[in-house]
């Protein structure tokens, strides 16, 4: 007996036949990073995108180095209800101390170490620490003398914790974006209640800038990780600097932009006066409010894209809420890094 | 150093000593391999036995499985602090039973390259096709575990294996253009990078275990730059690496022994640190010899 298939059976079995495929194909596409992975990032990214909060990120004129007070006081003032509470609070203070190089503006300048750690004290936290574990140096105290960071912590009568020979704590990686799941971190990093990231404004090689999501490659420990941090190099760049922000969570950001680093950084590009400080608690919005004053776009910032995707922080323009001072009145042309691409496994992010 | 700024150093290891027979890199912090194997290094020569003895049963403890040491307790892979373990128990008397596996992990543990390109490459101007050792696997191979890498192998009586030879081939290519080392990274996109004092004083004493003589030039121009180097330094660890490196060779680098001992606290240690006391003890000392 002959059993004919009806249309409507046709059209239901190709459905199903369409939707298998599809899930198939986006298997397959996702295999590198996992099919859970790829759906919590994106599901994270469209919901951040449709809740459609936005990030404020306050950019204020700082013609020079003895105006980091007001400048960050009047950034503070336009934070407004945004900024984190400080009160009873432990705070690490984390600047760029990368290295510290003759006539290379490679470093945050002390003036705006002492600026921050000013208003933390101020505002009440219970304790505040400055520590960084510096890329390339094993003596932590040379760079913090030669930086001039050494007066200021001695007058503010705040220690240095030097995070390349800090005791360790095994923290997993909630990002799950590299194949390390998890970093034996700083415990001062990992029991602070409040990261503060400061860092310098820098075009970067591999990055093409450091901001404060890649200031935080800082916190990785020498002593376990060797100098400078490799493991995180290799681990492709763009989704490290994500791993280590998600772990790491900052909860402000200031960018000493009064004199940045143009060309060839993280160490050996040219000074560039851009007389701006960039403030703000979502860090992927402060960096490319940042890059934007640099003179790049964030499309041109891989990392920046990415993180927004996964709904890490805002880097479209539409979710960012800007107070001060215009990003055109102050925006310059920074002169590009020479741009280089690390080897690193293909991911379905890259591909995204 | 006086035989009594020296004996209070000593005194000072012991007294900061960890319960558990470690030391820290701050006094009061958890035990770590790297300032334990030097604290053990430092008290080589000293009247502190029971430091010595408990120090080297931590270290036994802390051995991995496979024969190699993670950087402290909280770290289960091992890595480049193998060396340092290597390094301290064969400067104690007795034979430590952890050696033989420890030397035989470190003698075929390797950087991981995947697939070199012949020749120098163009971004660094390095040649990644020269093996020596990561800080940790699946790394790349940098200055300072190399360094490590061939005194532990040398001092371990295997001065004739060929990654020590490979090792000096890593060190020859890795230096700065102006002589001395850095972490491993010389060039960047065509300017130099400049050299630093404690990979360039580890490197010089690893060339010197070794075989390679003074008059060789990787030798020569890394002593210059070491002790130019160390006339700007001016924090006690760059001194006391540096000068740990140039005593090596009998440079005395001037006033830099008064400029270290100056930084030595009441309490004997140096800014309250096993790990600096302990390297500042052997630079002012021969205790390592």
């Amino acid at each position: 007996m002959s059993r004919r298939i009806s249309r409507r059976t046709l059209l239901r079995l190709g459905l199903v036949g369409g939707i298998l495929l599809g899930l198939e194909y986006i298997r397959r596409q996702t295999a590198p990073m996992g099919f859970d992975n790829w759906l919590r990032w994106s599901l994270r990214g469209r919901l951040a995108w449709l809740a459609g909060i936005p990030s404020p990120v306050v950019v204020t004129r700082c013609p020079t180095y003895q105006d980091v007070a007001d400048s960050l006081h009047e950034a503070w003032l336009l934070l407004a209800e945004a900024a984190p509470a400080l009160r009873d609070r432990t705070v690490v203070v984390k600047p760029n101390l990368v290295d510290v190089l003759p006539d290379r503006p490679a470093h945050t300048h002390p003036a705006v170490v002492d600026a921050v750690v000013a208003l933390c004290q101020a505002h009440g936290a219970r304790c505040v620490v400055v520590a960084e574990g510096s890329t390339f140096q094993r003596d932590a105290e040379a760079l913090v003398e030669t930086s001039g960071l050494g007066a200021v912590l001695r007058q503010r009568r705040v220690p240095f914790v030097d995070l390349n020979t800090d005791e360790l704590v095994d923290t997993p990686l909630p990002g799950r974006y590299t194949s390390l799941g998890h970093l034996l971190l700083p415990r001062t990093i990992i029991e602070a209640d409040l990261v503060i990231s400061v860092p310098k404004m820098k075009c970067h090689h591999w990055a093409g800038v450091s901001l404060s999501m890649k200031n935080m490659f800082g916190v990785v420990p020498g002593c376990k990780y060797g100098w400078p941090k490799n493991v995180l190099h290799r681990q492709n760049l763009d989704l490290s600097i994500l791993e280590i922000y998600e772990a790491v969570r900052p909860g402000l950001a200031v960018v000493d932009g009064i004199v940045g680093m143009e060309g060839d950084g993280p160490l050996l590009g040219q000074a560039r006066p851009t007389g701006v400080l960039v403030v703000g608690c979502d860090g992927v919005a402060v960096d490319t409010v940042a890059s934007q004053v640099m003179g790049f776009t964030p499309a041109q910032i891989s990392y920046l894209s990415l993180a927004e995707w996964v709904g890490l922080g805002a880097s479209e323009p539409r979710r960012i809420a800007l107070r001060g001072v215009p990003v055109e009145t102050v925006q310059q042309s920074y002169v590009p890094p020479p741009r280089v691409s690390l080897p690193g496994p293909p991911t379905i992010l890259e591909q995204v | 150093m006086s035989a009594a700024g020296r004996t209070a150093a000593q005194d000072y290891l012991a007294r900061v000593q960890e319960t558990s027979g470690g030391w820290g890199y701050q006094a009061r912090q958890r035990a770590f391999v790297e300032p334990t194997a030097l604290c053990l290094l430092a008290l080589a020569d000293s009247t502190q036995t029971a430091a010595r003895q408990a120090g080297v049963a931590w270290l036994e403890q802390m051995q991995l499985p496979d024969g190699s040491w993670g950087v402290s307790a909280a770290d289960p892979e091992g890595g480049w602090a193998t060396a340092w373990a290597i390094w301290a128990l064969t400067s104690t008397a007795a034979t430590s039973p952890a050696l033989a596996r420890a030397v035989s992990w470190w003698a075929t543990w390797q950087d991981q390259r995947g697939q070199v390109p012949p020749g120098r490459d163009p971004v660094l101007w390095l040649d990644f096709s020269v093996t020596g050792w990561p800080w940790n696997p699946g790394g790349a191979s940098w200055v300072e575990p190399t360094a490590l890498g061939l005194i532990a192998l040398v001092r371990a009586g295997q001065g004739a294996h060929p990654r020590v030879a490979e090792g000096v081939r890593y060190l020859r290519d890795r230096a700065c253009a102006t002589g001395g080392w850095n972490v491993g990274n010389p060039y960047m996109l065509g300017q130099n990078l400049p050299p630093a004092i404690p990979p360039t004083a580890l490197a010089l004493m690893a060339l010197q275990e070794a075989g390679l003589a003074e008059t060789d030039p990787l030798v020569s121009t890394g002593l210059a730059t070491l002790e130019r180097l160390l006339q700007q330094a001016h924090t006690p660890l760059n001194l006391a690496w540096g000068l740990w490196g140039a005593r090596r060779y009998q440079r005395h680098a001037g006033d830099l022994i008064a400029r270290l001992e100056k930084h030595q606290a009441p309490d004997g240690g140096w800014r309250d640190s096993p790990y600096l006391t302990a390297v500042a003890i052997l630079a002012l000392g021969e205790a390592a010899r």
